[in-house]
C-alpha cells in the first residue's frame, strides 16, 4: 500500500456528473481535474455553482450519476469505506460535537480505517495522534474539551486529525470560513506545509485571494456550468473572477516579505449612487 | 494524557465497589431480614458455613432473582440509552425513542388480554418490543432513501410509537375492567415482584447478547457522534454499524421491558450522569453506564419494596428521582460551557 510521502498518487476525475439521484437533473457535468499527492488544488466558484456537490461526490457521500474517479487508475468505486478513508480524509467545515470529546478523543478518531475489526485504540494509534497534535504546536491542548475550544483552535485539531488518518489526499471544506485574519493565515501556511509534506490538498474557498497566495492548481466553477482547471496565477485572472462572480474587480501585484511579486485582488465596490440607480 | 484516563479508571472502579456493596445491602433488605453477619459469613466460606432453610429459600428463590433482574436491567437499559444517544448524536435521546417500550407495552397488555400468564406475557412483550422497532427501521428504509437517514428514522420511531400506544389504549378498551384492565394498568407501571428464577436466564442471555454487542461497538458509536458523512470519512460504513446497534440496544430495551414492565428515566438519566463522570467517550462511557445504571435501578427498586407495606410501582419512583436530577445535570452542563 503506497502512502503518501514516499511515492507519488495521483487521483484523477474523469467525466464526472454530480447530482442528487437520477431523477433530478444533474448539477455538474462533464468534470474532468488531477491533482498528485503534494500538490494544492483550489475549489473556487460563486455560490450554488455546486462545489459542495463535487466534493461530497469526490468523498463517496454522493454516488456519481457517470464518470469515475481514480487513485493511481484505481477505479475508487469498488473500495470499502476503510480502504477510501485510508487514502482520502476530510475536513468538514462546521465540526459541532453533541458531547464533550476531549481532543485526544477527536484525534484519535482519525485512527479508525486503521484499526482491527474490534476497533482497539492501540499504542502506536496514541503515539501518532500525539505526534499529530505536536507537529501542529497544539500538544497543550490535548486534554481539553473539544466543545470549548475557539474556531481556530478546532480547525487545528481536525487537521490533527486528519494527519493522524495518514491519507495520501485531504479534502478541506472551506477551512478559513469564519476564522479571522491571523488564523486564515496560518491555516494556509498550513495547508502548503501539508501539500510539502506530501500531501494533496483540495480545498474550497470563497476568496480568490488564498487560491493566488497558495499557488499550485484551481478548479474554477461557474453557475453556468463552466469548468476550468490550471495554474493559480495563469487561471485566476481579472476576466475570470469578473464572469464567475459578476462583480467588477481591482486586481494588483504586490511584494511580498521575500521579494516576490504576488497578485492580490479585491472586489470593485461602486460608490452609492454612482452606478446610476438614484 | 495518563491523568484523565487514570482518573476515570478509578472512578469505574468504585462505582463497581459500589454496585457490590449495594447487591449485598440489597441481598440483607426486606421483610424477611437476612443478618449480613449471616450472609457475609456463607459467602467467606465458599457456601460451606451453611444458613438455616428459610432463610436460604428467601435469599436464592426470592431476593437473588429479583436483585440480579435489578442489575442486569438498570445497566440494559442505561447501556441502550447510552448506544441510542450516541448514535442519534443527542444527549436527550432515551432507549424507547424507536418504539421499543411502546411495542413491549402493547405486547404485554396483548398477552394479559389474551390471559396467556405471566411466561407468555413476557415472550409478548418482547416480540412486540422487536417488531416495533423493526417496523420503524424498515419504514425509515423504505421512505427516506434519499433523505436524511437519522432523521427520517426518528420520525418513523415517533409515528410507529404513538400507533403502539394507541394499540395498548385499544386493549385497555376492550379489557376486563374488573381484571385485566388493573393487570395491565399494574404491569405498565413496572415492577419487578413478578420475576422468578426462570425468567433470568433469558432476560441474561438478551442482556449479555446485547450488551457485549454493543461494547464491540463502542469505538465506532465515538465516530458515529460527528455525524454520518464525517463518519464515513473515517472510514465507518454507517448504515451497518446504525443497523447493529438499534439492534443490540432494542435486544436490550425489550428484554428489559418484558420481565420489568415500563421503567422510565434510567435509559436517558444514566448515561448523563457517566458522562459528567467520566466524559463522552464510549470506551469507558458505555461500561461506566452500565455499572451506573445496575446499582440505580438496584438501590431504587429496594426503595420500592421496603419503603411502604406494600411496593410501589418502578416507574413512579425512577421518575420521581430522575426528574430532578436531570434537570440537576443540565444546569451543571450549561454552567461548565
Amino acid at each position: 500500500m503506497d502512502k503518501g510521502g514516499s511515492t507519488a498518487s495521483v487521483l484523477s476525475v474523469k467525466g464526472f456528473a454530480c447530482g442528487y439521484g437520477k431523477s433530478a437533473p444533474p448539477v455538474l457535468q462533464g468534470i474532468d481535474l488531477a491533482i498528485a499527492t503534494g500538490e494544492t488544488l483550489c475549489l473556487l466558484g460563486p455560490n450554488g455553482a455546486g462545489k459542495t456537490t463535487l466534493f461530497k461526490t469526490m468523498l463517496g457521500f454522493l454516488k456519481p450519476l457517470s464518470g469515475i474517479m481514480s487513485i493511481n487508475d484505481e477505479d475508487t468505486s469498488s473500495w470499502h469505506r476503510k480502504r477510501f478513508a485510508q487514502h482520502i480524509a476530510y475536513i468538514p467545515q462546521e465540526h459541532t460535537p453533541a458531547f464533550p470529546f476531549t481532543v485526544l478523543e477527536v484525534v484519535l478518531q482519525g485512527r479508525t480505517p486503521h484499526l482491527g475489526t474490534l476497533g482497539s485504540i492501540g499504542r502506536t494509534d496514541n503515539e501518532v495522534a500525539k505526534t499529530a497534535l505536536e507537529s501542529l504546536a497544539i500538544g497543550h491542548l490535548s486534554g481539553r474539551d473539544y466543545t470549548t475550544l475557539s474556531g481556530g483552535e478546532r480547525q487545528m485539531v481536525l487537521i490533527a486529525r486528519a494527519l493522524a488518518q495518514q491519507p495520501s489526499f485531504l479534502v478541506m471544506d472551506e477551512p478559513t470560513a469564519s476564522l479571522d485574519f491571523g488564523n486564515q493565515a496560518r491555516v494556509l501556511e498550513r495547508v502548503r506545509a501539508l501539500a510539502a509534506s506530501g500531501i494533496g490538498v483540495i480545498m474550497t474557498t470563497h476568496d480568490p485571494n488564498q487560491a493566488l497566495l497558495l499557488g499550485g492548481k484551481v478548479a474554477c466553477m461557474g453557475r453556468d456550468g463552466s469548468f476550468v482547471v490550471g495554474d493559480a496565477a495563469a487561471t485566476v485572472t481579472p476576466d475570470l473572477l469578473r464572469s464567475l462572480y459578476d462583480v467588477d474587480v481591482i486586481y494588483a501585484q504586490a511584494q511580498d516579505a521575500e521579494g516576490r511579486q504576488v497578485p492580490i485582488c479585491a472586489p470593485f465596490i461602486a460608490a452609492w449612487g454612482s452606478d446610476g440607480c438614484s | 494524557m495518563g491523568d484523565g484516563r487514570y482518573r476515570s479508571f478509578s472512578v469505574v472502579l468504585l462505582l463497581a465497589l459500589l454496585l457490590v456493596v449495594a447487591v449485598f445491602a440489597s441481598l440483607t433488605l426486606g421483610r424477611y431480614a437476612v443478618p449480613w453477619e449471616e450472609l457475609w459469613g456463607f459467602v467467606m466460606s465458599g457456601g460451606s458455613q451453611g444458613i438455616d432453610e428459610t432463610t436460604g429459600n428467601v435469599l436464592f428463590h426470592m431476593r437473588l432473582p429479583r436483585v440480579a433482574a435489578a442489575v442486569l436491567v438498570g445497566a440494559s437499559l442505561a447501556a441502550a440509552g447510552c448506544a441510542f444517544q450516541g448514535i442519534f448524536k443527542n444527549p436527550m435521546v432515551s432507549p424507547d425513542l424507536l418504539g421499543a417500550s411502546a411495542g413491549a407495552g402493547f405486547g404485554a397488555a396483548l398477552g394479559i388480554l389474551l390471559s396467556l400468564g405471566g411466561a407468555g406475557v413476557e415472550v409478548c412483550a418482547f416480540v412486540a418490543g422487536l417488531a416495533a422497532v423493526g417496523i420503524s427501521y424498515f419504514l425509515s428504509a423504505a421512505i427516506g432513501r434519499a433523505l436524511s437517514g437519522v432523521l427520517v428514522l426518528v420520525l418513523s420511531g415517533m409515528v410507529i410509537g404513538n400507533l403502539f400506544q394507541a394499540f395498548t389504549s385499544a386493549v385497555k378498551f376492550v379489557a376486563d375492567p374488573n381484571s385485566q384492565l388493573p393487570e395491565i394498568t399494574f404491569w405498565l407501571m413496572g415492577g419487578l415482584s413478578a420475576v422468578r428464577e426462570g425468567d433470568l436466564l433469558w432476560l441474561g442471555s438478551a442482556a449479555l447478547t446485547g450488551g457485549a454487542g454493543l461494547l464491540a461497538l463502542r469505538w465506532k458509536m465515538n465516530v458515529m457522534a460527528n455525524g454520518d458523512e464525517e463518519a464515513m470519512s473515517l472510514g465507518i460504513q454507517v448504515k451497518r454499524v446504525r443497523l447493529a446497534v438499534v439492534a443490540f440496544a432494542t435486544l436490550l430495551t425489550s428484554a428489559s421491558v418484558a420481565i420489568a414492565g415500563m421503567v422510565g428515566w434510567v435509559g436517558l438519566i444514566v448515561p448523563h450522569l457517566a458522562r459528567f463522570l467520566v466524559g463522552a467517550d464510549q470506551r469507558i462511557l458505555l461500561p461506566t453506564s452500565m455499572i451506573l445504571g445496575a446499582t440505580f435501578l438496584l438501590v431504587v427498586d429496594d426503595f420500592c419494596r421496603s419503603i411502604y407495606t406494600t411496593e410501589i410501582p418502578l416507574s413512579i419512583l425512577t421518575s420521581i428521582i430522575g426528574a430532578p436530577l436531570f434537570v440537576y445535570l443540565i444546569a451543571r452542563t450549561r454552567r461548565s460551557h
